[in-house]
């Protein structure tokens, strides 16, 4: 019997041993893959496509994203017209529901993307996804920058381009950031939060709506930037502001060091304050739906709310802007002490096991450089790409009039005007230029979250779990 | 033995030489090969053991990757999650640590498990009772609108988890809740509901046992209806008042349809997770289903090895269940309901006035909580801001082509949707043929084998991937596709093994308890007669039991419509409309959510309508509605 049951734990143990799900050797870099995109680094866009149609064929790329916004129809039209032009013919088609369409666009979440992806490289899966927009700088750090299946493609235009920032964005190469920032809901005029701090004051618990990190990473993440030694000088000074209205105290924190204690204060009392919604469309809803409540809420999601009777956007409160906000292009000072807003980003990644890597360059070269391929996000504040020309200008986007009659998508219409008196300053975005260095927002740093990640999730878990 | 006694006795004994030892023992392996090759055909040529052997094979290999690998994370280190001093892949029990004896055990474990284990008992309960009751008003009683009952009852099932957890949500919220507002209820007749009626482990239990109480008054129903009367009428003839009767008969009659529901409601609630997010997050009530989601889904996997851990838990408490329902269900008890001389029982009669009484109350609960839900998809896809009606409504989100955002157009012409919804049609109707038939084939044999181990085994195993949580079973079945080039270019059929495999407890438990109703004799008549198998499932085992057997179809086309975790990993947003559902979220238009989530409805609605056409039978016919 002893014998049997030593017989049988071995035979489990040796099978536990088989079983691989996902750790698998490390797979390097096809040679392939890494010439064809260092070569297409060098070329322009319309050399590009032609090296992309010759690769191509009557192919399809698959291209996997955390956004469905790459795959729409300005973009795929975009790319299939210039394959067209250097095809000399009319071979591809814009419609993805083609079979002549060039992009096969999936796309999915940022908790099961990393899975599939390395989960095709591991396997060696060789006509699996050319490409990636991803988002979660750890995610992205541990699973693809560490083991080296991450192939950076930088485009020549944004390259050559003097408004990009090369430090920031070249590698890994960023698409977009992607703004998360402070909202309230001033509908009963008794709502603002000036100083960061304040939403960790007690009145608030039950009423900051944000989105669950364990379901979004990129919300851990900015917890974990928060502990970034200048991001704590930053939470320090907004601390000993007379703005703070929440003196949360302190002693429990000191272990963490002279800085770094108001960073993890600053945790542990925004995550006990925290109502976690699946979704920053629910938060914002229930933000929208709840006079008295402030959020920390991705910006764009704010579009969401749509004007009724019952519910306008003239309520919320951007609390950086105020609302006294005219022109995004000349707002002066960030109305909240401590940082703005949260800036996490979309980086692009050729695959290493890449079956067409030139069109995969040539597809990504068209969403980050033209105004057709961004033309997706460029329309929503809080969206701002790593080549600002690229862009819309949304500085007056709350400017115009509203009808007075309820339109058939049964809202009251809303006529953007820039030269018309504002009606939502809350749409009235600022460059990112401006939250960066005015509204000192957080930039999320995939090697300072990855390196961090561990000692600094343990904290979190324990006040999660205190929830 | 001396030679000459053989002699004497006329026995011719061979001279023994070396190489007829040779042949002697040939001779003896030929007849022991002989006698066991008769031994495999005869055990083959009952149909019950050939289909037992096929899939204990079948299901072994199925469920053995999957549950190896939940092992395996939790008892190696893995690389999303270190382990302090250890390298990735070392073994450790530092997840099983952490996760039942750290500080953090108590926030993410043990409170969550006992919040858990409250939910589901009163869901349970609840499932139970208004399941089952509804089950015996239809039955054996004669209260009016029966049809009409019984056709609506199973739509709480029909519709997913999260959408009742959502109406409950828009409909009861108040001012009194903590960051509430004004709900649809207060709108109405100005009543404010307190927070623990709208959030918390009460409307959790109740949405749950809502959800699940359609299990109940199928199983409870299929038994029911088809109940041998004699034993309840020598009740009668022996002067037995009618609730002794109820409780010492007509209950033991129904202990293993009552032991089925246990085992599928108090699993399914234990690992349910969209109900208890919408409803008790809010108060931060979090049960071990969603503290498990954000283990294994969340955080970069940076809790997943403690996820894994909780799957574990969850999966022996499933295995308890199941050795206590298999214990009560084995053995020499008998729970033949169906014989070949049944007689129908009487229906007791309510009285003239409590028959309508009954039938009004139950109208009303029926219609709220069955209707409910699906007027508030109608409603909620005719306005902008969920749960905002001032500007009154509007069809704009069905019909128009204007690009509302995001190159998103309206319903009906939204392409995409359609795709979605025809990939998420053909996706279930696969996986409710595949599971169906072989959950029957299952149920089948195990009735006929019930006290063999091997058919223990069959029917442990056939439960198995039930307990396993969806999202475990979608990243194993990823890797092992992504580990097979040619299986991974067709992602349609690995959903469609996924799902079999899902869905097979389904069908097998339908089956099962079908079977174990239907007494041997029935079958044991054509038998004498040298019917071959098939016919007599064909022409005698499948219509006396029509019903229970096509549910075993049905519900797997129901949950299969309206799962979302199980093809998370496998497949595009085109073949799952869930998903696409999922993103319809993402871009911000809940309108026409709303409206998915009405066709998802409809569809499955009509499915079940044109089976009950086709085929005469449904669901709810099954269990009397007519």
């Amino acid at each position: 019997m002893k014998k049997r049951v030593v017989t049988l734990s071995l035979a489990a143990l040796s099978l536990l041993g088989m079983v691989g799900c996902g750790n698998k050797s490390k797979v390097t870099v096809s040679k392939e893959v890494e010439a064809a995109v260092k070569d297409a680094m060098t070329l322009s866009r319309d050399d590009l496509m032609k090296k992309a149609v010759a690769e191509l064929g009557d192919n399809q790329l698959k291209f996997l994203a955390v956004t469905s916004r790459g795959g729409k129809p300005a973009a795929l039209n975009k790319f299939a017209e210039l394959l067209n032009k250097a095809a000399g013919s009319e071979k591809y088609s814009g419609d993805k529901s083609a079979k002549n369409c060039p992009v096969k666009y999936d796309s999915t979440v940022d908790g099961q993307i990393y899975t599939t992806l390395t989960g095709e490289v591991d396997n060696k899966v060789s006509d699996g996804y050319s490409g990636a927009i991803l988002q979660d700088g750890y995610q992205l750090q541990t699973k693809l920058i560490d083991p080296g299946y991450m192939v950076n493609y930088v485009p020549k235009e944004w390259n050559d381009a003097t408004e990009t920032d090369k430090t920031s964005n070249a590698n890994p190469f960023t698409l977009q950031y992607n703004f998360k920032t402070w909202m309230v809901n001033n509908k009963n005029n008794d709502t603002v939060i000036d100083n960061v701090w304040d939403i960790t004051d007690p009145k608030f618990k039950g009423k900051l709506f944000t989105m669950d990190p364990t379901n979004e990473n990129v919300n851990m993440d900015w917890m974990i930037q928060l502990t970034d030694p200048k991001v704590a000088k930053e939470l320090k000074a907004a601390y000993n502001e007379a703005s703070n209205n929440s003196k949360v105290d302190l002693s429990a924190y000191k272990k963490y060091g002279e800085d770094l204690q108001y960073s993890y204060a600053f945790i542990a009392n925004y995550i006990a304050n925290a109502v976690f919604s699946s979704d920053d469309g629910e938060a914002v809803n229930s933000l929208a739906a709840t006079p008295g409540s402030i959020g920390w809420i991705v910006y764009s999601k704010i579009q969401n709310v749509k004007e009724t009777a019952k519910t306008t956007k003239k309520d919320i409160v951007i609390s950086a802007l105020g609302n006294e906000n005219t022109d995004g292009a000349t707002i002066s000072a960030s109305k909240i002490s401590g940082f703005a807003g949260f800036m996490y980003k979309h980086y692009m990644s050729v695959m290493p096991n890449a079956k067409y890597p030139y069109a995969t360059c040539a597809f990504l070269n068209v969403l980050s450089t033209t105004p057709e391929g961004y033309s997706a996000w460029a329309g929503d504040v809080g969206d701002y790409p790593s080549m600002p020309s690229i862009n819309k200008d949304r500085t007056k986007g709350g400017n115009g009039s509203l009808a007075t009659e309820v339109d058939k998508d049964g809202v009251f219409k809303f006529t953007q005007k820039a030269d018309d008196p504002t009606i939502f300053p809350c749409l009235n975005d600022p460059s990112s230029n401006w939250w960066l260095n005015t509204g000192k927002a957080i930039v999320e740093t995939p090697s300072f979250i990855g390196a961090n990640y561990a000692t600094v999730y343990q904290f979190i878990k324990v006040q999660l779990a205190n929830k | 033995m001396e030679p000459e006694n053989l002699k004497e006795n006329e026995i011719q004994t061979p001279e023994f030489t070396p190489g007829d030892s040779i042949a002697l023992n040939e001779d003896s392996f030929g007849i022991k090969v002989k006698r066991t090759f008769n031994g495999i055909k005869t055990f083959f040529s009952n149909p019950a053991n050939t289909i037992l052997v096929f899939f204990v094979i079948l299901l072994l290999i199925l469920n053995v990757f999957p549950l190896l690998s939940v092992t395996k994370d939790s008892l190696f280190v893995l690389k999303t999650e270190p382990v302090p001093g250890a390298k990735i892949g070392d073994f450790t029990f530092s997840y099983w640590e952490e996760t039942l004896a750290s500080e953090i055990s108590k926030g993410y474990f043990w409170k969550p498990l006992g919040r858990s284990f409250v939910v589901s008992i009163f869901s349970c309960l609840f499932a139970l009772v208004f399941g089952g009751g509804t089950a015996f008003l239809i039955c054996r009683t004669n209260m009016p609108f029966k049809k009409f009952i019984s056709s609506v009852f199973i739509f709480p099932y029909i519709m997913p988890q999260w959408t009742l957890a959502l109406f409950w949500k828009n409909f009861f919220i108040s001012t009194a809740c903590n960051a509430g507002h004004v709900g649809e209820f207060q709108a109405l007749t100005g009543v404010v509901m307190p927070e623990w009626f709208v959030f918390g482990p009460f409307p959790i239990s109740v949405v749950l046992g809502l959800h699940y109480a359609p299990f109940a008054y199928i199983l409870l129903g299929g038994v029911l209806r088809n109940m041998d009367a004699n034993l309840e009428e020598a009740a009668t003839i022996l002067n037995i008042p009618k609730w002794k009767t109820f409780f010492k008969v007509t209950i033991p009659m129904l202990t293993p349809a009552i032991l089925s529901t246990i085992l599928l409601v108090f699993t399914a609630a234990m690992s349910s997770y969209p109900i208890a997010q919408t409803l008790g997050s809010p108060v931060e009530y979090f049960v071990l289903a969603v503290r498990m989601k954000g283990m294994i889904q969340g955080a970069g996997g940076a809790m997943a090895g403690m996820g894994a851990v909780v799957s574990i838990v969850l999966i022996l408490l499933g295995i308890i269940i199941l050795i206590f329902n298999q214990r009560a269900t084995s053995g020499r008890k008998q729970y033949t309901t169906v014989s070949g001389k049944a007689g129908q029982a009487t229906k007791q009669n309510l009285g003239k006035v409590g028959k309508w009484v009954t039938g009004v109350i139950m109208i009303i609960l029926i219609i709220f909580f069955c209707f409910g839900p699906m007027v508030s998809f109608l409603l909620e896809s005719m306005i902008a801001n969920p749960g905002d009606y001032s500007n009154g409504l509007t069809t704009y989100y069905w019909t128009t082509n204007d690009n509302i955002r995001n190159n998103i157009t309206g319903v009906f012409n939204e392409t995409d949707l359609w795709s979605a919804l025809r990939g998420s049609i053909l996706l279930s109707v696969l996986c409710s043929l595949a599971a169906g038939t072989m959950g029957l084939l299952i149920g089948y044999a195990i009735s006929k084998k019930r006290k063999s181990k091997l058919a223990q085994a069959v029917n442990g195993l056939s439960f198995f991937p039930y307990l396993i949580p969806s999202i475990s079973l979608s990243a194993c079945f990823f890797f092992l596709s992504a580990s097979v080039s040619w299986l991974y270019k067709l992602p349609l059929l690995v959903c469609v093994i996924l799902g079999t495999m899902k869905y097979i407890p389904f069908a097998s438990r339908s089956s099962l308890n079908a079977m174990m109703q239907l007494s041997g004799e029935i079958e044991e008549s054509a038998l004498i007669q040298n019917v071959p198998w098939w016919k007599r499932m064909v022409r005698i085992v499948f219509p006396i039991q029509k019903s229970a057997f096509l549910s075993g179809y049905l519900l797997p086309f129901i949950s299969c419509m309206r799962e979302l975790n199980l093809f998370l990993f496998i497949g595009s947003n085109s073949i799952v409309l869930t998903r696409y559902m999922y993103f319809l979220e993402d871009t911000g238009i809940p309108a026409l959510e709303n409206a998915a989530n009405l066709i998802l409805v409809v569809i499955i609605l009509v499915v079940n309508w044109l089976v009950n056409l086709l085929t005469g039978a449904s669901i709810d016919k099954g269990v009397g509605g007519k």
